[in-house]
């Protein structure tokens, strides 16, 4: 039986399932089982719990990830594997704006907040801190990818980061930070904006 | 691994949605102080209807003191400047796209300045006033002039201009909500009958309200919903020599009158905090004693901020 039927199979089981399988109040076991879903829970129990799915960079270079972490993260991963878009046998998902070295991060993101799920607010606060610890160019590509593979939590978090960024500086700095050499104004504008208002440059 | 430096991040390309995302994360003085002049996509997204939807200006008051001499009060020029750049800079960004505007009711807002801002919000639909001791009759005619989207007002404590609610009636034909943070006597109560016979929504809480104004209210205004009497002294006019007495609970024949209204709020509770505040303050709720932001409550959800 394809592992695709499977799948299907077990969506559809699961509404009845999942009501008698919550009254169980399962916890999870080792590291095997990293979140209390009914539907993971089943996986489980069906001997495929930890099934992966393979992204290739625009540097054509494969990271292997399970799914349920993208899946969980990603709204266009979720629609592709939903849909039947993606065989697992042998597909693998292109995503050619996205670098080797932000697609590992964003993976990173995704997997640490999956398996970390129930940490405390605070741990989980310091470690996206210093997840986004970068220069303005990754800052810059990871927005790119958070956004294209509509990672909800992670474009919150970046769009959170950047308007403290922003807040509070002057626009000579703002410019500086995010290395924005042409402003767009004709030079009188410029001119006529920073004489209006001097205190904000 | 390649080194991603080859291609150049140009944040002033970033696409228009996510900016906007982004600047709506910012508070009004935060987006006012300059965003908008650090590239030509910036301004652009800066300028965006949905972060003018509403224009909150409540966390601003003004620098003043008391005079005994009309206006009665005495703004501090550094503090008007202020509020002039504020919404000089807010009002151009917004091109017209303000639907509420509010205001602190400490915020002593001049004729010049309500102008200004009148004519820059064609399309509002909700204003919260504020004090108005420096706004002449005419500057307020003529901004309600320009307004004629205008369906709900609050207004700080009235010096009773049934002028106002005349003005309204003429140019605001969609006006059903209503909110006075002050008294409401039989005078304001038959102008209110007199030019805002539509009225849906209505709240006085906090103040003095004589039996006879409930009973107008309830009587004539046909098309009213909402009423929220909280926390309001109920007084009612007897003979000589007390001259009018507190009423205790809301008797029967009022309930009866009141059944119609899908709401009817009432609060007459002496454990209740706002109900004793409002009987200490005599029916005039200082509101500046009390906890920040307290005038902003209401009973009625399309009236609380």
């Amino acid at each position: 039986m394809e592992l695709l039927c499977i799948r299907q199979w077990i969506s559809g089981l699961l509404p009845t399932v999942k009501k008698w399988l919550s009254a169980w109040c399962i916890k999870p076991v080792g590291g095997a089982l990293v979140r209390q879903e009914p539907e993971y829970i089943l996986l489980a129990l069906m001997g495929s719990p930890l099934k992966k799915i393979m992204l290739c960079s625009s540097e054509k270079e494969i990271f292997s990830v399970e799914e349920q972490v993208m899946v969980q993260h990603s709204v266009i991963i979720n629609n592709m594997i939903e849909d039947g878009s993606y065989n697992h046998e042998e597909s693998k998902i292109p995503l050619d704006c996205v670098d080797s070295k932000t697609l590992k991060k964003v993976i990173d993101y995704c997997t640490h907040h999956t398996h970390h799920h129930n940490d405390n607010q605070e741990d989980l606060e310091a470690w996206d801190a210093q997840f986004l610890n970068v220069d303005s160019n990754g800052l810059y590509d990871l927005l790119m990818a958070a956004n294209y593979l509509e990672i909800r939590n992670l474009l919150d978090l970046i769009y959170g980061t950047i308007k403290n960024m922003i807040k509070g500086k002057k626009i000579d700095e703002i410019r500086r930070i995010f290395n924005i050499k042409d402003h767009g104004f004709t030079p009188e504008e410029e001119e006529q904006n920073r004489k209006e208002y001097p205190h904000f440059y | 691994m390649e080194d991603g430096d080859y291609s150049i991040r140009r944040w002033e390309d970033l696409d228009i949605d996510i900016l906007v995302k982004i600047f709506q994360l910012l508070d009004i003085f935060e987006l006012t102080a300059g965003i908008a002049h650090v590239c030509s996509a910036w301004r652009m997204a800066c300028c965006d209807p949905l972060l003018w939807k509403t224009l909150d200006l409540s966390m601003l008051k003004s620098n003043f003191i008391k005079i005994p001499l009309e206006p009665f009060v005495y703004v501090d020029g550094r503090s008007d400047r202020k509020l002039t750049r504020l919404l000089k800079i807010s009002l151009s960004l917004s091109r017209q796209s303000i639907m509420t505007l509010i205001f602190h009711f400490n915020l002593y807002v001049s004729d010049e300045q309500l102008t200004y801002t009148a004519e820059r919000c064609p399309k509002l639909r909700r204003l919260v006033l504020p004090a108005w001791n420096r706004i002449k009759k005419t500057g307020m005619c003529k901004a309600i002039r320009g307004w004629k989207d205008l369906e709900s007002l609050t207004m700080p404590s009235i010096a009773n201009p049934p002028y106002l609610l005349e003005e309204i009636s003429n140019h605001c034909k969609n006006f059903s909500e209503l909110k006075i943070m002050g008294p409401c006597d039989i005078y304001f109560a038959s102008s209110l009958v007199a030019f805002l016979p539509k009225l849906k929504v209505l709240s006085l809480r906090c103040s003095m309200l004589y039996k006879d104004v409930l009973i107008e209210i309830l009587d004539r205004l046909q098309h009213l919903e909402v009423l929220n009497i909280s926390h309001c002294i109920l007084m009612e006019a007897v003979p000589p020599p007390q001259h009018k007495r507190v009423v205790r609970e809301i008797d029967q024949s009022i309930r009866q009158k009141a059944s119609r209204l899908r709401e009817f709020i009432t609060c007459m509770d002496d454990n209740c905090i706002m109900c004793n505040r409002t009987r200490t303050d005599e029916g005039l709720v200082r509101w500046y004693k009390y906890e920040e932001g307290l005038w902003k409550a209401d009973e009625v959800r399309s009236l609380a901020l």
